[in-house]
């Protein structure tokens, strides 16, 4: 839902006043002293989707992240829609248990209520149920949608119904007695706003303040570097304000500007504050209100490698100190539970109660009352927050927060230091010591190069403040030489580290005679476990461990098989028929919830629409009918007559079926966990499981919750067995802003090639493994198992496919002498996982090309997007071309760094190498070298990587073979 | 052309095969120039000044099959009658695109920068300095055709050395190419393929013009339907005055 919004957000840099406009606000400044919330107070709330129920059980694979305190066993509460037998119902939309703990959370951490879309389906129940006996008393602030299309008079009743209702809820919101409604997405359209506006009034009398999210500098930030506002733009966005609040009740700022992905402090401060306060303060403008929208980051790697950035709790503190500062009536958190875009607030397993208490001592410090500790906190432990990257690649700085909550602590600061060991316990590195002020609510950040680190791999942090040990239990680091798209941060309240006697421990034996590796863990905890779980690369849960839950993943006894659907949402081919296992009576079929549903062995398809969302179902099957077992397959349009032994595909790893408009139905072995269980309730475990790396150099880490949801992490181990022998990569060092070459065990920088003969359908193999493989003409997260979004994972074309002419959109496999390779006609493409072209490390592209003279005049072989990584023909002429965001902040540079190659020969095989070792960058053809040119940075937007098309279509036109990267 | 009265001749004997026509210009807007005709009484079109006569319809073409394009002209000067080739995107095949020598195909054994005026090739044995044009993304299988990545220059000089073949010519080739790149030799080339030029007299005389396969067989007259080639429309070229009726085009069996 925030995604929209990103659009409107300065997220390439932010301009500052010049001299004159710097006099100017200082001015405007002096009036921010004397203004006060109208309402005396700071009222804070967090929007909420209220479709990501803490009931679901679906969390895995889908997302980067997922709720702390779900809880599968929820499910039997019912929802909050009430039959006619007066009875909870299982068929309402917001699940009864799941609302009655979120609120009861809000409650503790001192916000007020949810903020949420009335006019989304089923989310109007929740006005039936808030306040009710038994549940927090939270209430709610209703969010209209703005619309970029003229209201029509429907549209306008929606919104009266909408009114209504909650002027008949005594738990909404109000705001010197009226009620408060906001909006999204952002919008200008003052004449929308001014019809809802007269038509509240006209229906309902002067009982509604209309707070539409409306922007402060949008068109009128100057572009460019070094660009500054001058005193006309000033005065300009002061006018605009003003147009606003002619029409509406207040001023409803969502907007916070980042700079390079991380929050920009000085603007809000400078610039938004005083102008909005001075505006605020004049006469005409005194019965107007403020709210303050706030983030904590935009962080799902699968939908984008991190629009913005939460560094730590940075993005967090800075937004809604700047909410503070302004003295906003209300503070919208944007949001408690956006699974796609992981822009929650909610407890999530990375971080835990980490943003909550950040809230509760804001809203503290907001509304002048004395910081206190937390109700059961042992106020002997410092109320600090550590916060690192779970996941680097080598080049990218390695950098840990602490973070203090002010909780009336006598000490009028804590000294912490910090030390990083490796597995065997050995110190790499001790951080000077760092004060902490305990009062307020402040940070320190600690700084590292990854890259010197690298040769350790994993890395587990020591925390030690005032002596207090803190040495067990945080999430391990991984350090990777090349690939990575986990941006997201871990955060640790010390508070919330589980007691001392925690322990967990993974153990990883020997694979066997399939290919699985026995993984013997141990835990023990005083206090009784909800979760015990092994996660792997990407946070993904390979098993979680449950005594009654039936499992779908591989084993020693089963083969795991996951079926998963996808298509391109310009699908309009309804899927009917039949999926229809046999030769398998022992076989076990997963009861999921989902859009393609059947019972038994059957499956049927009834008029089954496909879009974006991939649909997962699971079976197991007992090795012992393995060799028979079959999957026969009759849908029209996509796979019909087909028969697959599931024999082959285990000893493959996956088949995909592709047909019209990207639809591809998969077959894959499964090793992944498929269903979060229920609460364990054991305090001592410890079991063995088969785990099956999905590349060699996967991380393994045991990761327990207890009962009062506090998280203990083992280290992280891998089976990689290395030889010891090394070789050279060149890094982008972020930390010095130069090249680092770096020894790497030969095993972390492979050569990377794809499959293209096509022998598992549409899936393309690569050589490290299912988590790297690519899909003809779809969406990665079939192939990989892992992603889900509303438009953009695993495809970078999503957006231009809608405008093409055709409906197959995957290569053809042909035989090119021999060779198999790709045959591109059309608008046809292969995605791949995210950044695979080495953000921030030197690599090695080849790739031999055959192209007629069809085919527009630019044309693209491969890219990760044009923000990071493109090699496409200009004219038949290859060029590569890095966009480094260093260089983005450096005035007359340019970040988009070329380099031409010689032109290709049609009606033959070229042979393209693009070398790039971190100071230049050159293409070679058929052995003649192009020029080099300087070319040193870090890819800025790694997206799903492509061949033969880009997020502009650009659509190649000829045959690709031989295709590899070698990082070096 | 020296074969046009070889061509006229067949073409009267075959004539008499000839199914319906495929195309049939009997009005003004009929030909992309129709502000230059007027429709007589007599429904006969008269040209008032110099100008080319294209139909705008354009008729698919099988390049196994022999069409013939006919017409009845009279005035004063001069008439050529043929077509107009298009690929199946509807560009003019302009002829020197579709002209290539057969056997001129060779690949570069040297890089070539685009102000160079000469470049090395592998076998230039049967290059012709008269028919002086250069092609480059030249497939040897022909694919490439209609061809219009022309050198700039024409062919100067063709000298053989030990390593290949040095071709020089007369202005700068504008384009980089690596080794192994692929050119041949076209020669020079017309938006159209006709025939001779032929006198028109104050009576009405039928004028045609044959095209397919079998017509030119030493490949070097426009004569051929060359790959690429999916359709055609008639064409003319008229003096102010002249006067034509029953154009079209027939297929002949």
């Amino acid at each position: 839902m925030l995604l929209l919004a990103l659009t409107a957000l300065p997220l390439f840099g932010n301009a500052m006043p010049d001299a004159e406009a710097k006099k100017l606000l200082a001015e405007l400044a002096k009036a921010s002293a004397k203004y006060q919330p109208r309402s005396g107070k700071t009222i804070f709330f967090s929007r909420a989707q209220l479709k990501y129920g803490l009931e679901r059980n679906d969390y895995l694979r889908r997302w980067c992240d997922r709720p702390l305190m779900q809880d599968s066993s929820f499910a039997r509460s019912g929802t909050l829609t009430v039959d006619n037998s007066g009875n909870y119902s299982t068929k309402g939309f917001i699940n009864r248990q799941a609302y009655t703990v979120e609120a009861e959370l809000l409650k503790k951490f001192h916000l007020a209520g949810f903020a949420f879309f009335p006019e989304l389906t089923g989310r109007r129940d929740i006005y039936n149920h808030v306040g009710a006996p038994g549940t927090a008393d939270i209430v709610l602030l209703p969010e209209y949608f703005f619309q970029f299309t003229k209201l029509t008079p429907d549209q306008v009743e929606k919104r009266m119904e909408i009114a209504e209702q909650a002027l008949k809820c005594p738990n909404v919101y109000r705001l010197n007695g009226k009620i408060v409604i906001t909006s999204y997405p952002i919008s200008m359209d003052t004449e929308f706003w001014s019809i809802l506006k007269a038509e509240l009034n006209k229906r309902f009398g002067d009982k509604f303040l209309l707070m539409p999210w409306m922007p402060l500098d949008y068109g009128l930030r100057p572009s460019g570097k070094n660009k500054t506002y001058t005193v006309a733009d000033i005065n300009k966005m002061r006018e605009r304000l003003r147009s606003y609040l002619r029409v509406v009740d207040g001023f409803y700022y969502n907007t916070p500007p980042f700079n390079n992905r991380r929050y920009h402090w000085e603007f809000d401060r400078e610039v938004a504050i005083p102008i909005i306060h001075s505006v605020l303060m004049e006469e005409e403008f005194k019965d107007k209100y403020l709210g303050w929208g706030v983030k904590v980051g935009h962080m799902n790697c699968h939908l984008q490698p991190f629009a913005v950035d939460a560094y730590g709790t940075n993005t967090l503190r800075g937004t809604i100190e700047a909410a503070v500062l302004a003295k906003a009536d209300f503070v919208n958190c944007v949001e408690w539970d956006e699974e796609n875009e992981n822009t929650c607030f909610r407890p999530l397993t990375t971080t835990g109660f980490s943003t909550l208490r950040l809230i509760r001592a804001f809203e503290q410090q907001a509304n002048g009352k004395p910081f206190t500790p937390l109700a059961g906190d042992d106020v002997t432990i410092p109320n600090l927050i550590l916060s690192y990257s779970r996941v680097l690649a080598a080049g990218q700085p390695l950098e840990f927060e602490i973070t203090n909550i002010p909780d009336g602590n006598e000490k009028s600061a804590f000294t912490a230091t910090l030390e990083l060991y490796n597995n065997d316990g050995k110190l790499l590195h001790r951080f000077a010591p760092v004060k902490i002020e305990s009062g307020t609510i402040n940070a320190e950040v600690l700084k590292i190069p990854s890259e010197k680190l690298l040769r350790h791999r994993f890395i587990n942090p020591v925390l030690t403040v005032d002596g207090k040990r803190f040495d067990a239990g945080f999430y391990p680091i991984e350090i990777r030489s090349w690939w990575h798209w986990d941006y997201l941060w871990a955060k640790h309240v010390l508070r919330d580290m589980p007691p001392a006697e925690t322990s967990a421990g993974i153990t990883l034996g020997e694979a066997d005679a399939n290919g699985m590796i026995p993984a013997t863990v141990k835990v023990s905890s005083p206090r009784p476990l909800r979760s015990v779980e092994i996660i792997t690369a990407d946070n993904l849960v390979t098993y979680s461990y449950s005594g009654t839950t039936p499992d779908f993943r591989e084993n020693k006894e089963q083969v795991g098989f996951r079926i998963s659907l996808q298509a391109h949402s310009k699908n309009d081919q309804a899927l009917t028929d039949t999926l229809k296992f046999v030769n398998s009576p022992n076989i076990k079929i997963d009861s999921t919830r989902n859009a393609f549903r059947g019972t038994g062995t059957t499956w049927t398809l009834n008029n089954f629409l496909l879009n974006v969302r991939p649909q997962h179902r699971f079976v197991a099957i007992p090795r012992s009918e393995l060799a028979d077992a079959e999957l026969h397959i009759d849908i029209p349009g996509l796979a019909e007559n087909k028969r697959i032994k599931l024999a082959d595909v285990a000893a493959s790893g996956s088949i995909g079926l592709g047909g019209k408009h990207c639809a591809n139905l998969v077959i894959v072995r499964n090793n992944l966990q498929t269903v979060m269980p229920e609460p364990v309730n054991e305090k001592e475990l410890e079991f063995t499981v088969m785990l099956r790396p999905d590349s060699a150099d996967a991380g393994f880490f045991v990761q327990i919750v207890n009962d009062k949801f506090q998280i203990f992490r083992s280290k992280k181990v891998s089976a990689l067995k290395t030889s010891g022998k090394t070789r050279s990569l060149n890094v982008y060092s972020m930390s010095t802003n130069s090249r680092t070459t770096i020894k790497v065990a030969e095993e972390l920088v492979k050569k990377v090639s794809w499959d293209f003969s096509g022998k598992r359908g549409s899936i393309v193999p690569c050589s490290l493994g299912q988590h790297f493989d690519g899909i003809c003409g779809g969406f990665t997260p079939l192939a990989t198992g892992y992603g889900q979004s509303e438009s953009l994972a695993g495809n970078a074309v999503n957006r231009v496919l809608k405008n093409t002419k055709t409906d197959q959109h995957a290569p053809e496999v042909v035989d090119a002498n021999g060779i198999p390779a790709l045959k591109f006609s059309g608008a046809q493409y292969v995605t791949l996982p995210l950044g695979m072209i080495p953000p921030y490390a030197g690599y090695r592209i080849d790739m031999e090309v055959y192209v007629e003279k069809k085919g527009g005049k630019i044309q693209t072989l491969l890219t990760d997007t044009r923000d990071a990584f493109t090699l496409q023909l200009q004219n038949l002429t290859p060029v590569a071309m890095n966009y480094l965001n260093q260089l983005t902040e450096i005035p007359g540079a340019r970040p988009m760094v070329q380099a031409h190659g010689p032109r290709l020969n049609p009606w033959q095989w070229n042979k393209i190498s693009v070398i790039y070792d971190q100071d230049t960058c050159q293409v070679i053809v058929n052995g003649t070298p192009g020029k080099k040119v300087k070319c040193s940075g870090y890819h800025r937007y790694p997206r799903a990587t492509t061949l033969g098309a880009s997020e502009r279509g650009e659509f190649f036109h000829g045959m690709i073979r031989n295709f590899t990267i070698t990082p070096q | 052309m020296k074969f046009f009265s070889t061509i006229l001749l067949s073409g009267m004997v075959t004539a008499a095969f000839a199914a319906a026509p495929l195309l049939q210009v009997t009005a003004p807007r009929e030909l992309t120039t129709n502000r230059y005709f007027k429709k007589q009484a007599d429904g006969s079109l008269l040209c008032s000044r110099n100008c080319y006569a294209v139909s705008r319809k354009k008729i698919p073409v099988d390049p196994s099959k022999k069409y013939r394009i006919s017409c009845e002209a009279k005035g004063a000067g001069n008439i050529r009658i043929g077509v107009s080739p298009f690929t199946a995107e509807g560009t003019v095949a302009t002829i020197a695109g579709l002209q290539p020598l057969a056997g001129t195909e060779t690949v570069l054994i040297a890089p070539a920068a685009k102000s160079d005026k000469s470049f090395k090739v592998k076998d230039a044995s049967k290059w012709d300095v008269k028919d002086a044009r250069v092609v480059y993304d030249a497939d040897m299988q022909g694919r490439d055709l209609p061809n219009y990545n022309f050198f700039g220059g024409r062919v100067k000089s063709v000298t053989k050395d030990a390593d290949g073949y040095l071709v020089t010519m007369t202005g700068a080739i504008g384009i980089d190419l690596t080794p192994g790149a692929c050119v041949r030799q076209h020669r020079e080339g017309r938006p159209a393929i006709f025939g001779s030029l032929r006198k028109l007299t104050g009576d009405w005389q039928t004028f045609e013009f044959i095209l397919g396969p079998g017509i030119t067989p030493d490949g070097k007259v426009g004569n051929k339907i060359y790959p690429n080639v999916t359709q055609i429309s008639s064409w003319l070229s008229l003096p102010a005055g002249a006067s034509i009726r029953n154009l079209q085009i027939e297929e002949i069996r």
